[in-house]
């Protein structure tokens, strides 16, 4: 028979219907019988009512228990208890009714009473064996398997009201019910996850279940022997076994309390344990600060260990102060002597392998002899993360040897989740901080792109190409061009610096340049007020280079000055020929008055078709080879322009720039690379 | 002699001399380590050092930053009537100074002795 067919929502109103016609059918009959009444149902009949009602109620109780699951105990004892109660009262009122051997009045207190009492009783017992079942579910597959094999049982006992079975069958099957009904007795590990408080009421409880039982079992076996069902109670296995059973199962469940009561303690430890499981790995989520986790730890540790004291030491960054966090009653001077202590201990014995001391008893050893012996067991677990030293934890007890293995395990475990956690956290915070440089780094580069001019005029007589790499560090480079009728001006410099702030210092600079256009055509007086400017704008320590270029075509002529910028590279079509420029001249913000003046050198040169001229940052001459470790320099730049003097500026810029490359074998420069190419055509 | 490790790979020996300080600078001075040696730098100026003879014989790279220090410092101490001297610098570093027309502004020589000359 399948179980599943119990358990049919649907069937939940018929099933009521069914129980309360065959109770009445049942309790008309008996009624009619005893009165002499007009209409008696035949025997059979009446049996085969009995056991419909039985198993209509056992249905019923099954089905109605599904629909309202419960499972707190507490709440379930309790209303079991209030049902028993009340049936308890329901069929011990017939013993209030006057006592007798003769008349209708007492033939109905001891004959129909018991009868019509019947039905709140197997009601109830049927609603308890099916609200038990929760309690008894220890939801495994053998538990399943027992319950079902009992229900079935129970199912058998029910339909066998139809056919009352002789008594060698009876006790036969009173003896088979015994082996899935001891089975399930014994399943009382609901009582292991009782809330400390609730215990003591689930002990009155059960205990008064009980004893409802035990009195609803004695009535039922005095009154049966004047015949409720089927003559003598043992006849009527479905209602005996009901009460055994509930009865036996609150008995069980009381003295598996009681005896627990003990283990229920350990059980609590666990359970805190996994909350404060529970607790780290909500900070883990919720990143806590490293300061929130080593606090959290020292707690949770302090608290389920039952520690009289405990402290965390951490470094304080930049120094050799430690700070204390402190939990219970330990002098600041006991927890450096017993820092230092712990220090000192090299004893294999008292050091785990995986790190933590276990001092048993302090007095025992020479290292803590100038202590007080307050406290004679102590625990230590020094953290590290990524093998930097966090902190040290350590928990005392008053009596020696006071952890157990379980307890130091536990711990240890606090203390592995905690070192997680801060692995975590400073991962975070690394990536966090590589994010930010990177925008950094993004938002400077775009900065000075956009400072680079966008045109770059081309003059009929004039070829210019130029190159702008920036460097992993952001430089101060920059370069600009200004058109004055004819002639066109050019400046190439470099603010010290790197970063954000150079970028911005090249926009300062940038609107320095343009204030002072005016001045374009008379380098000394342009340098001068750059300087002046760079002066009163930026701060003493930084300074900048520029190389000033003025061309002037009509004269086949241009001017030049150079402010302590990489000098300014000629290349002669005439002689066929490269060569520096030799002149002199300081960078800006360096002398920080007029008297720059005098370090200003204005330089006219005479320039033909085809001569090129190379302007450059020290990002080239500071490219740094990984094999030789020695710098580009100026030469290799000549020879590059030397040999390629016959392509055009563009072409020249790219061989300069592929030369630069190969010197650097893959490693990035270390500054800005700015090139610009001129060539005259 | 007071000897000062930095971190940064830079080291400082400061030898005291009439009317002033010889450096010796090791290492190099980058934009990490220039902050460093702006700082001692600073300190001896406020302890009234006016003449300084930096002996870079062993300094093997200056970057920018290097630079900005004595430049940024310059004028406290020549305003005061002290001046720089460098001695003994590698070619590549002394070009840097070139370059820059620092060799205008501050003395540079070849050994101690001429140092301590160009002092006095």
């Amino acid at each position: 028979m399948s179980i599943s067919l119990l358990r049919i929502k649907s069937l939940n109103p018929i099933l009521q219907v069914i129980v309360l016609l065959s109770w009445a059918f049942v309790a008309g009959n008996a009624i009619s019988e005893a009165y002499e009444g007009p209409f008696i149902l035949l025997s059979w009949v009446n049996n085969l009512l009995i056991a419909l009602f039985f198993v209509s109620a056992l249905m019923l109780a099954q089905v109605r228990a599904d629909l309202r699951r419960s499972t707190d105990p507490e709440i379930l004892l309790r209303k079991i208890l209030v049902g028993g109660l009340f049936t308890l009262t329901l069929v011990l009122l017939s013993q209030l009714f006057p006592q007798g051997n003769k008349g209708p009045i007492v033939y109905f207190t001891s004959e129909i009473y018991p009868l019509l009492a019947s039905l709140p009783l197997i009601v109830y017992l049927s609603w308890t064996f099916a609200r038990l079942r929760f309690l008894i579910d220890e939801r495994t597959a053998s538990t399943r398997q027992m319950l079902k094999v009992f229900l079935g049982m129970l199912l058998l006992s029910a339909v066998a009201a139809f056919w009352p079975l002789p008594p060698v069958l009876l006790y036969i099957f009173y003896g088979l019910a015994l082996i899935p009904a001891f089975s399930l007795l014994m399943r009382v590990r609901w009582i292991a996850g009782l809330q400390p408080g609730s215990r003591i009421f689930v002990m009155a409880y059960l205990f008064l279940i009980t004893w409802v039982h035990l009195g609803l079992l004695l009535w039922f076996i005095v009154q049966d022997s004047q015949g409720i069902f089927h003559g003598q109670a043992i006849q009527n296995p479905f209602p005996l076994m009901l009460m055994m059973f509930n009865g036996l199962y609150a008995l069980m469940a009381l003295l598996a309390v009681l005896f627990n009561w003990p283990m229920s303690a350990i059980m609590e430890r666990r359970n805190s344990d996994i909350d404060g499981f529970q607790t780290l790995h909500e900070q883990i989520s919720h990143r806590g600060s490293a300061e929130d986790i080593q606090e959290l730890l020292l707690d949770l540790c302090y608290r389920n260990s039952g520690a009289k004291a405990a402290w965390f030491t951490r470094p304080v960054e930049g120094g050799n102060q430690v700070q204390y966090l402190k939990r219970g009653e330990v002098a600041l001077g006991q927890i450096s002597r017993w820092e230092s202590g712990l220090k000192l201990q090299q004893d294999p014995e008292i050091i785990d392998r995986d790190g933590h001391i276990y001092v048993s008893d302090a007095a025992r050893h020479d290292a803590f002899k100038e202590l007080a012996f307050e406290y004679r067991t102590a625990l230590s677990f020094p953290m590290s993360v990524n093998g930097q030293h966090e902190g040290n934890l350590v928990l005392l007890q008053r009596v020696e040897d006071a952890f157990d293995d379980y307890a130091i395990r536990m711990l240890g475990t606090y203390v592995n989740q905690a070192r997680l956690a801060l692995e975590k956290n400073r991962l975070v915070a690394q990536a966090v901080e590589n994010e930010r440089m990177k925008n950094e780094f993004e938002i400077a580069t775009r900065v000075q792109e956009n400072l680079l001019p966008k045109h770059i005029p081309q003059p009929s007589w004039l070829q210019i190409s130029a190159a702008y790499q920036p460097a992993q560090e952001v430089g101060g480079d920059c370069y600009d061009f200004f058109e004055k009728g004819e002639d066109l001006y050019m400046v190439q410099g470099d603010v010290t610096g790197k970063g954000m702030g150079a970028a911005f210092n090249v926009a300062e600079l940038k609107g320095i340049f343009h204030s002072n256009l005016d001045y374009l055509d008379q380098p000394d007086e342009f340098l001068l007020r750059v300087n002046r400017a760079v002066t009163a704008c930026f701060d003493r320590d930084i300074f900048l280079t520029l190389v000033y270029l003025g061309f002037r075509p009509l004269q086949n002529q241009f001017v030049y000055a150079r402010a302590g910028h990489c000098p300014v590279l000629f290349y002669s079509a005439s002689k066929g020929e490269a060569t520096y420029l030799d002149d002199k001249g300081m960078g800006l913000g360096i002398v920080r008055d007029d008297s720059y003046r005098k370090y200003i050198q204005v330089n006219n040169h005479r320039f033909d078709t085809n001569d090129i001229i190379v302007l450059f940052s020290d990002g080239i001459m500071e490219a740094v080879n990984p094999e030789s470790g020695e710098e580009y320099g100026q030469e290799r730049i000549r020879q590059v322009v030397a040999r390629h003097a016959f392509f055009t500026a563009d072409e020249i810029k790219e061989k300069i720039l592929e030369d630069v490359k190969v010197y650097l074998d893959g490693e990035r420069a270390g500054d800005d690379i700015t090139l610009l190419v001129i060539k005259f055509q | 002699m007071n000897t000062t490790n930095k971190p940064s790979g830079l080291h400082l020996n400061s030898e005291p001399i009439a009317g002033g300080v010889i450096l010796h600078i090791k290492g190099d001075l980058d934009a990490s380590s220039s902050l460093d040696f702006d700082i001692r730098l600073k300190e001896m100026i406020a302890e009234g050092h006016r003449n300084f003879i930096f002996d870079g014989e062993e300094l093997a790279y200056i970057a920018s930053a290097g630079l900005g220090v004595f430049i940024s410092n310059k004028d406290d101490v020549y305003d005061q009537g002290g001046q720089f001297v460098f001695c003994g610098l590698k070619e590549s570093v002394l070009n840097v100074f070139t370059l820059l027309g620092l060799t205008d502004l501050f003395s540079f020589v070849e050994t101690r002795e001429e140092a301590l000359q160009t002092i006095s």
